[in-house]
């Protein structure tokens, strides 16, 4: 069993939450990532399952506030036109591209099959390593583990 | 000259982004279609077609419920009114073994997720040289 207490899996994630940040939100993190056991409690979280040459999972969980500020980015709207659905829909692409992302750096030549990433209420979350960004108004942590073949 | 363009994907805010992302590249639509997996994407080309506007573009996810990305681009293959439109992939699967089947089913190009706007108008631009000169 593998998780983010892995070196070259934590530079893939890491790596992943970088790229996704940038690319689709115009933002990075304002301090390198850290691991830790926790995530903040008033997060939306989202989790999604992969099978292929690894199987395993990945959640990712964004503090409300940001995951408001990211979803109306994402949308090109307000912040406070942003609703629970857009939250909602947010977080799983979240799950859905860094999952993507990490697994296709940690094998690049492996098979990968996303399935459709759920939402998962915080307190359902797993325990163990979480990666933990800052950003400007709250963070986002990742946290994936895999079985090997 | 105005392309009217579907975009399938499951997730709502894709489906927004890419359609923003059209609209802020200055890409001239006519009209842009909507459809959260494969088989509203065929319900929607086969009621456009019957309506006398084609669709000139389709933008598609590949993990989607109910059909998903392959499975559309086998269904469009067997349509001879549909077989003809050019489908860009849009999706976080960019193994070379899944891009290479893609586009032995057809696909015209893919764009892994997540993608600068930069790329998907680079794409768009190949595809419809005269679109992005409009």
């Amino acid at each position: 069993m593998k998780d983010l207490s892995h070196p070259k899996l934590r530079n893939a994630c890491q790596a992943a939450v970088l790229e996704v940040l940038e690319l689709m939100f115009f933002e990075l993190p304002i301090t390198t990532a850290e691991v830790s056991s926790a995530f903040q409690p008033d997060s939306c979280a989202a989790s999604a399952r992969f099978n292929g040459s690894l199987q395993g999972a990945l959640t990712v969980a964004i503090t409300r506030s940001s995951c408001i500020r990211l979803a109306a980015s994402l949308l090109g709207l307000e912040p406070d036109e942003i609703d629970a659905q857009n939250c909602l829909s947010t977080v799983t692409e979240l799950a859905n591209m860094l999952c993507g992302a990490t697994i296709s750096r940690f094998e690049p030549e492996g098979r990968l099959h996303i399935e459709q990433p759920q939402s998962i209420a915080a307190s359902y979350a797993p325990s163990g390593h979480w990666l933990t960004f800052q950003l400007e108004d709250g963070c986002i942590s990742v946290f994936i583990q895999f079985q090997e073949p | 000259m105005t392309k009217n363009v579907l975009i399938v994907d499951d997730s709502p805010v894709m489906r927004s982004f890419v359609k923003r992302t059209i609209a802020v590249a200055g890409l001239s639509v006519s009209a842009c279609l909507e459809a959260g997996n494969g088989r509203e994407a065929l319900e929607r080309l086969r009621s456009a077609a019957q309506a006398g506007a084609q669709v000139d573009l389709i933008l598609t996810d590949i993990n989607m419920p109910v059909l998903d990305g392959e499975g559309l681009l086998r269904e469009l293959r067997l349509d001879p009114g549909l077989a003809r439109i050019p489908v860009v992939v849009v999706s976080t699967d960019s193994t070379d073994q899944r891009v290479d089947a893609l586009m032995r089913l057809g696909a015209s190009d893919y764009v892994r997720k997540p993608f600068p706007p930069e790329k998907l108008f680079q794409v768009l631009s190949g595809l419809f040289p005269e679109w992005s000169a409009s």
